[in-house]
Protein backbone atom coordinates (compact mmCIF):
# COMPACT_ATOMS: atom_id res chain seq x y z
CA UNK A 1 0.00 0.00 0.00
CA UNK A 2 1.43 3.38 -1.02
CA UNK A 3 1.00 5.71 1.91
CA UNK A 4 2.24 8.66 -0.14
CA UNK A 5 -1.23 9.12 -1.65
CA UNK A 6 -2.97 9.17 1.71
CA UNK A 7 -4.35 12.35 3.19
CA UNK A 8 -2.68 13.39 6.46
CA UNK A 9 -5.68 12.17 8.45
CA UNK A 10 -5.82 8.80 6.65
CA UNK A 11 -2.09 8.40 7.11
CA UNK A 12 -2.45 9.00 10.86
CA UNK A 13 -5.24 6.40 11.04
CA UNK A 14 -3.05 3.98 9.05
CA UNK A 15 -0.22 4.51 11.56
CA UNK A 16 -2.65 3.91 14.45
CA UNK A 17 -3.92 0.69 12.88
CA UNK A 18 -0.48 -0.60 11.89
CA UNK A 19 1.41 0.05 15.12
CA UNK A 20 3.56 2.89 13.83
CA UNK A 21 4.10 1.74 10.25
CA UNK A 22 4.15 4.72 7.88
CA UNK A 23 5.46 7.20 10.44
CA UNK A 24 8.43 7.91 8.20
CA UNK A 25 6.11 9.44 5.60
CA UNK A 26 4.61 11.64 8.27
CA UNK A 27 8.08 12.96 9.17
CA UNK A 28 8.73 13.64 5.46
CA UNK A 29 5.54 15.68 5.21
CA UNK A 30 5.86 17.74 8.37
CA UNK A 31 9.55 18.10 9.17
CA UNK A 32 10.13 21.25 7.12
CA UNK A 33 6.93 23.13 7.99
CA UNK A 34 7.37 22.37 11.70
CA UNK A 35 11.04 23.35 11.62
CA UNK A 36 10.12 26.62 9.95
CA UNK A 37 7.37 27.24 12.52
CA UNK A 38 9.60 26.41 15.50
CA UNK A 39 12.39 28.59 14.12
CA UNK A 40 10.10 31.57 13.68
CA UNK A 41 8.91 31.20 17.24
CA UNK A 42 12.26 30.56 18.89
CA UNK A 43 14.68 32.32 16.54
CA UNK A 44 17.22 29.57 17.22
CA UNK A 45 17.88 26.76 14.76
CA UNK A 46 19.43 24.33 17.25
CA UNK A 47 16.50 24.79 19.59
CA UNK A 48 14.06 24.40 16.68
CA UNK A 49 15.61 21.09 15.67
CA UNK A 50 15.29 19.82 19.23
CA UNK A 51 11.70 21.06 19.41
CA UNK A 52 10.76 19.30 16.16
CA UNK A 53 12.49 16.08 17.18
CA UNK A 54 10.71 16.10 20.54
CA UNK A 55 7.44 16.88 18.76
CA UNK A 56 7.72 13.90 16.42
CA UNK A 57 8.61 11.60 19.30
CA UNK A 58 5.58 12.88 21.27
CA UNK A 59 3.41 12.53 18.16
CA UNK A 60 4.54 8.91 17.74
CA UNK A 61 3.89 8.05 21.39
CA UNK A 62 0.48 9.74 21.38
CA UNK A 63 -0.66 8.94 17.85
CA UNK A 64 -3.58 6.95 19.29
CA UNK A 65 -4.97 10.13 20.86
CA UNK A 66 -5.45 11.70 17.43
CA UNK A 67 -9.12 11.96 16.49
CA UNK A 68 -9.50 11.42 12.75
CA UNK A 69 -12.47 13.82 12.66
CA UNK A 70 -10.02 16.63 13.31
CA UNK A 71 -7.29 18.07 11.12
CA UNK A 72 -4.00 16.25 11.55
CA UNK A 73 -1.83 19.27 10.79
CA UNK A 74 -3.49 21.22 13.64
CA UNK A 75 -2.83 18.29 15.97
CA UNK A 76 0.88 18.05 15.18
CA UNK A 77 1.32 21.83 15.14
CA UNK A 78 -0.25 21.88 18.59
CA UNK A 79 2.41 19.47 19.87
CA UNK A 80 5.21 21.58 18.34
CA UNK A 81 3.58 24.72 19.69
CA UNK A 82 3.64 23.32 23.24
CA UNK A 83 7.28 22.28 23.02
CA UNK A 84 8.25 25.60 21.44
CA UNK A 85 6.48 27.71 24.05
CA UNK A 86 7.97 25.65 26.90
CA UNK A 87 11.47 25.93 25.41
CA UNK A 88 11.11 29.66 24.84
CA UNK A 89 10.01 30.13 28.46
CA UNK A 90 12.95 28.03 29.64
CA UNK A 91 15.41 30.07 27.58
CA UNK A 92 13.68 33.40 28.04
CA UNK A 93 16.99 35.02 28.95
CA UNK A 94 18.13 34.65 25.32
CA UNK A 95 19.11 38.03 23.92
CA UNK A 96 17.24 38.89 20.68
CA UNK A 97 19.54 37.94 17.82
CA UNK A 98 21.28 40.35 15.49
CA UNK A 99 20.60 40.52 11.77
CA UNK A 100 23.83 38.63 10.93
CA UNK A 101 22.69 35.80 13.10
CA UNK A 102 19.36 35.75 11.29
CA UNK A 103 21.22 35.47 7.99
CA UNK A 104 23.34 32.59 9.32
CA UNK A 105 20.28 30.77 10.52
CA UNK A 106 18.54 31.37 7.19
CA UNK A 107 21.51 29.87 5.38
CA UNK A 108 21.23 26.83 7.59
CA UNK A 109 17.55 26.59 6.82
CA UNK A 110 18.15 26.79 3.08
CA UNK A 111 20.69 23.99 3.54
CA UNK A 112 17.71 21.90 4.53
CA UNK A 113 15.93 22.92 1.37
CA UNK A 114 13.43 25.13 3.09
CA UNK A 115 11.93 27.85 1.02
CA UNK A 116 11.75 31.21 2.65
CA UNK A 117 10.46 33.14 -0.29
CA UNK A 118 8.72 35.80 1.71
CA UNK A 119 7.17 38.94 0.39
CA UNK A 120 8.68 42.25 1.40
CA UNK A 121 6.18 43.03 4.14
CA UNK A 122 6.46 39.55 5.49
CA UNK A 123 10.21 40.02 5.74
CA UNK A 124 9.68 43.23 7.65
CA UNK A 125 7.25 41.40 9.89
CA UNK A 126 9.65 38.53 10.39
CA UNK A 127 12.60 40.77 11.27
CA UNK A 128 10.53 42.42 13.95
CA UNK A 129 8.73 39.39 15.34
CA UNK A 130 10.99 39.31 18.37
CA UNK A 131 9.56 42.61 19.50
CA UNK A 132 6.35 40.77 20.33
CA UNK A 133 5.39 38.69 23.34
CA UNK A 134 5.09 34.96 22.57
CA UNK A 135 1.29 34.97 22.84
CA UNK A 136 1.04 37.44 19.93
CA UNK A 137 4.04 36.12 18.02
CA UNK A 138 2.71 32.54 17.83
CA UNK A 139 -0.62 33.71 16.38
CA UNK A 140 0.96 36.07 13.83
CA UNK A 141 3.42 33.39 12.71
CA UNK A 142 0.60 30.89 12.21
CA UNK A 143 -1.59 33.38 10.37
CA UNK A 144 0.91 35.16 8.13
CA UNK A 145 3.71 32.62 7.69
CA UNK A 146 1.97 29.27 7.97
CA UNK A 147 -1.27 30.49 6.33
CA UNK A 148 -3.47 28.87 8.95
CA UNK A 149 -7.14 29.76 9.27
CA UNK A 150 -8.57 31.22 12.48
CA UNK A 151 -10.16 27.86 13.19
CA UNK A 152 -6.85 26.02 12.81
CA UNK A 153 -5.04 28.59 14.98
CA UNK A 154 -7.73 28.09 17.61
CA UNK A 155 -7.03 24.33 17.50
CA UNK A 156 -3.27 24.78 17.66
CA UNK A 157 -3.16 27.36 20.46
CA UNK A 158 -6.25 26.03 22.29
CA UNK A 159 -7.92 29.42 22.47
CA UNK A 160 -11.38 30.57 21.29
CA UNK A 161 -11.64 31.83 17.69
CA UNK A 162 -12.59 35.33 18.90
CA UNK A 163 -9.39 35.49 20.93
CA UNK A 164 -7.41 34.61 17.77
CA UNK A 165 -8.84 37.68 16.02
CA UNK A 166 -8.25 39.92 19.03
CA UNK A 167 -4.63 38.77 19.39
CA UNK A 168 -3.89 39.24 15.70
CA UNK A 169 -5.14 42.82 15.64
CA UNK A 170 -3.52 43.63 19.00
CA UNK A 171 -0.23 42.00 17.95
CA UNK A 172 -0.12 43.93 14.66
CA UNK A 173 -0.88 47.17 16.47
CA UNK A 174 1.87 46.59 19.03
CA UNK A 175 4.25 45.75 16.19
CA UNK A 176 3.34 48.90 14.25
CA UNK A 177 3.83 51.05 17.35
CA UNK A 178 7.16 49.44 18.18
CA UNK A 179 8.48 49.68 14.61
CA UNK A 180 7.29 53.29 14.50
CA UNK A 181 9.11 54.20 17.72
CA UNK A 182 12.22 52.25 16.59
CA UNK A 183 12.38 54.28 13.37
CA UNK A 184 11.96 57.50 15.33
CA UNK B 1 26.29 20.40 10.70
CA UNK B 2 22.61 19.86 10.12
CA UNK B 3 20.89 17.39 12.43
CA UNK B 4 19.18 14.43 10.72
CA UNK B 5 15.96 14.51 12.70
CA UNK B 6 14.26 11.77 10.75
CA UNK B 7 17.14 9.31 11.14
CA UNK B 8 17.47 9.95 14.88
CA UNK B 9 13.74 9.42 15.45
CA UNK B 10 13.58 6.25 13.38
CA UNK B 11 16.61 4.81 15.21
CA UNK B 12 14.90 5.46 18.55
CA UNK B 13 11.72 3.78 17.29
CA UNK B 14 13.62 0.78 15.95
CA UNK B 15 15.53 0.37 19.23
CA UNK B 16 12.20 0.41 21.07
CA UNK B 17 13.15 3.52 23.08
CA UNK B 18 9.94 5.18 21.90
CA UNK B 19 6.67 3.24 22.02
CA UNK B 20 3.10 4.04 21.05
CA UNK B 21 0.75 4.42 24.01
CA UNK B 22 -2.30 2.13 23.70
CA UNK B 23 -5.69 3.54 22.68
CA UNK B 24 -7.29 2.41 25.93
CA UNK B 25 -4.98 4.78 27.86
CA UNK B 26 -6.43 7.79 26.01
CA UNK B 27 -9.98 6.46 26.41
CA UNK B 28 -9.33 6.11 30.13
CA UNK B 29 -8.10 9.74 30.35
CA UNK B 30 -11.08 11.04 28.34
CA UNK B 31 -13.72 9.07 30.22
CA UNK B 32 -11.98 9.77 33.52
CA UNK B 33 -12.14 13.52 32.85
CA UNK B 34 -15.80 13.29 31.76
CA UNK B 35 -16.64 11.26 34.88
CA UNK B 36 -14.91 13.80 37.13
CA UNK B 37 -16.74 16.68 35.45
CA UNK B 38 -20.11 14.96 36.04
CA UNK B 39 -19.27 14.17 39.68
CA UNK B 40 -18.10 17.74 40.31
CA UNK B 41 -21.19 19.21 38.61
CA UNK B 42 -23.57 16.99 40.61
CA UNK B 43 -21.75 17.80 43.85
CA UNK B 44 -21.90 21.49 43.03
CA UNK B 45 -25.69 21.17 42.51
CA UNK B 46 -26.03 19.49 45.93
CA UNK B 47 -24.02 22.27 47.56
CA UNK B 48 -25.99 24.91 45.64
CA UNK B 49 -29.15 23.32 47.04
CA UNK B 50 -27.81 23.83 50.58
CA UNK B 51 -26.59 27.29 49.66
CA UNK B 52 -30.22 28.26 49.13
CA UNK B 53 -31.87 25.85 51.57
CA UNK B 54 -29.93 26.74 54.74
CA UNK B 55 -30.81 30.47 54.67
CA UNK B 56 -34.36 29.55 53.61
CA UNK B 57 -34.74 27.24 56.62
CA UNK B 58 -33.43 29.93 58.94
CA UNK B 59 -36.09 32.29 57.71
CA UNK B 60 -33.98 34.46 55.48
CA UNK B 61 -36.66 34.57 52.78
CA UNK B 62 -39.38 35.55 55.20
CA UNK B 63 -37.51 38.69 56.08
CA UNK B 64 -37.02 41.89 54.25
CA UNK B 65 -35.10 41.45 51.05
CA UNK B 66 -31.58 40.63 50.00
CA UNK B 67 -29.92 42.12 53.10
CA UNK B 68 -31.58 39.51 55.27
CA UNK B 69 -30.50 36.72 52.94
CA UNK B 70 -26.94 38.03 52.82
CA UNK B 71 -26.66 37.85 56.60
CA UNK B 72 -27.45 34.11 56.42
CA UNK B 73 -25.54 33.36 53.26
CA UNK B 74 -23.21 30.35 53.68
CA UNK B 75 -20.17 31.91 51.98
CA UNK B 76 -18.03 28.80 52.48
CA UNK B 77 -20.48 26.84 50.34
CA UNK B 78 -20.26 29.48 47.63
CA UNK B 79 -16.46 29.20 47.64
CA UNK B 80 -16.70 25.39 47.39
CA UNK B 81 -19.18 25.65 44.48
CA UNK B 82 -16.93 28.12 42.64
CA UNK B 83 -13.89 25.88 43.16
CA UNK B 84 -15.78 22.86 41.84
CA UNK B 85 -16.89 24.78 38.76
CA UNK B 86 -13.36 26.08 38.15
CA UNK B 87 -11.95 22.54 38.25
CA UNK B 88 -14.73 21.27 35.94
CA UNK B 89 -14.18 24.07 33.44
CA UNK B 90 -10.43 23.43 33.47
CA UNK B 91 -11.03 19.67 32.87
CA UNK B 92 -13.51 20.44 30.08
CA UNK B 93 -11.13 22.83 28.34
CA UNK B 94 -8.10 20.59 28.77
CA UNK B 95 -9.49 17.13 27.98
CA UNK B 96 -12.84 17.53 26.25
CA UNK B 97 -12.04 20.05 23.50
CA UNK B 98 -13.75 22.92 25.28
CA UNK B 99 -11.04 25.44 24.38
CA UNK B 100 -13.14 26.86 21.53
CA UNK B 101 -15.46 28.50 24.02
CA UNK B 102 -14.58 31.41 26.27
CA UNK B 103 -13.55 30.48 29.80
CA UNK B 104 -15.66 33.25 31.32
CA UNK B 105 -18.73 32.21 29.33
CA UNK B 106 -18.49 28.55 30.43
CA UNK B 107 -17.73 29.54 34.02
CA UNK B 108 -20.57 32.04 34.49
CA UNK B 109 -23.09 29.94 32.53
CA UNK B 110 -22.26 26.92 34.73
CA UNK B 111 -22.42 28.99 37.92
CA UNK B 112 -25.84 30.41 37.05
CA UNK B 113 -27.19 27.01 35.91
CA UNK B 114 -25.96 25.25 39.06
CA UNK B 115 -27.34 27.91 41.42
CA UNK B 116 -30.71 27.86 39.59
CA UNK B 117 -30.93 24.04 39.75
CA UNK B 118 -29.87 24.19 43.41
CA UNK B 119 -32.57 26.78 44.15
CA UNK B 120 -35.23 24.69 42.38
CA UNK B 121 -34.21 21.71 44.54
CA UNK B 122 -34.20 23.83 47.70
CA UNK B 123 -37.77 25.01 47.05
CA UNK B 124 -39.01 21.62 45.84
CA UNK B 125 -39.41 20.27 49.38
CA UNK B 126 -36.91 17.47 48.83
CA UNK B 127 -34.73 18.62 51.76
CA UNK B 128 -37.67 18.56 54.18
CA UNK B 129 -38.44 14.99 53.08
CA UNK B 130 -34.80 13.97 53.47
CA UNK B 131 -34.61 15.50 56.94
CA UNK B 132 -37.12 12.95 58.18
CA UNK B 133 -34.28 10.46 57.86
CA UNK B 134 -32.14 10.74 61.05
CA UNK B 135 -28.86 10.34 59.15
CA UNK B 136 -29.75 13.12 56.72
CA UNK B 137 -30.94 15.24 59.63
CA UNK B 138 -27.46 14.92 61.17
CA UNK B 139 -25.86 15.85 57.85
CA UNK B 140 -28.09 18.91 57.49
CA UNK B 141 -27.27 20.01 61.05
CA UNK B 142 -23.59 19.61 60.32
CA UNK B 143 -23.96 21.75 57.19
CA UNK B 144 -25.82 24.46 59.09
CA UNK B 145 -23.33 24.55 61.96
CA UNK B 146 -20.29 24.54 59.73
CA UNK B 147 -21.33 26.75 56.89
CA UNK B 148 -23.43 29.35 58.65
CA UNK B 149 -21.56 29.09 61.93
CA UNK B 150 -22.84 30.80 65.01
CA UNK B 151 -25.40 32.89 63.17
CA UNK B 152 -28.17 30.42 63.91
CA UNK B 153 -27.37 30.54 67.62
CA UNK B 154 -27.37 34.32 67.59
CA UNK B 155 -30.68 34.26 65.77
CA UNK B 156 -32.15 31.85 68.31
CA UNK B 157 -30.94 34.01 71.17
CA UNK B 158 -32.47 37.05 69.55
CA UNK B 159 -35.92 35.49 69.39
CA UNK B 160 -35.83 33.84 72.83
Amino acid sequence: MDVKNFTDENLAVFIQDNNGKGFEELIDRFEKPLLRYAFRLSGDMDMSEDIVQESFIAAYKNINSFDSKRKFSSWIYRITHNFAVNNIKKHSKIVPFENDQIKDERNRISEKGLEMDLEKDREMLENNLNLLAVKYKEIIVLRYFEDKSYDEISDICHIPINTVGVRISRGLKILKDKIGSKNG
Amino acid sequence: MVKDIKKEILVKIEKGEVKIKPKRWFHFIKFGAAFLIIILALSAVVFANYFVYIPKKMGAFRGSGIGMYASYMPFVLLVIIILMILISVWLYKEFEGGYKKSFYFIFFASLVAIIVIGAVLAFSGINEKLERNPQMRKFHDWQENNFVGGRQNRQNQLYK
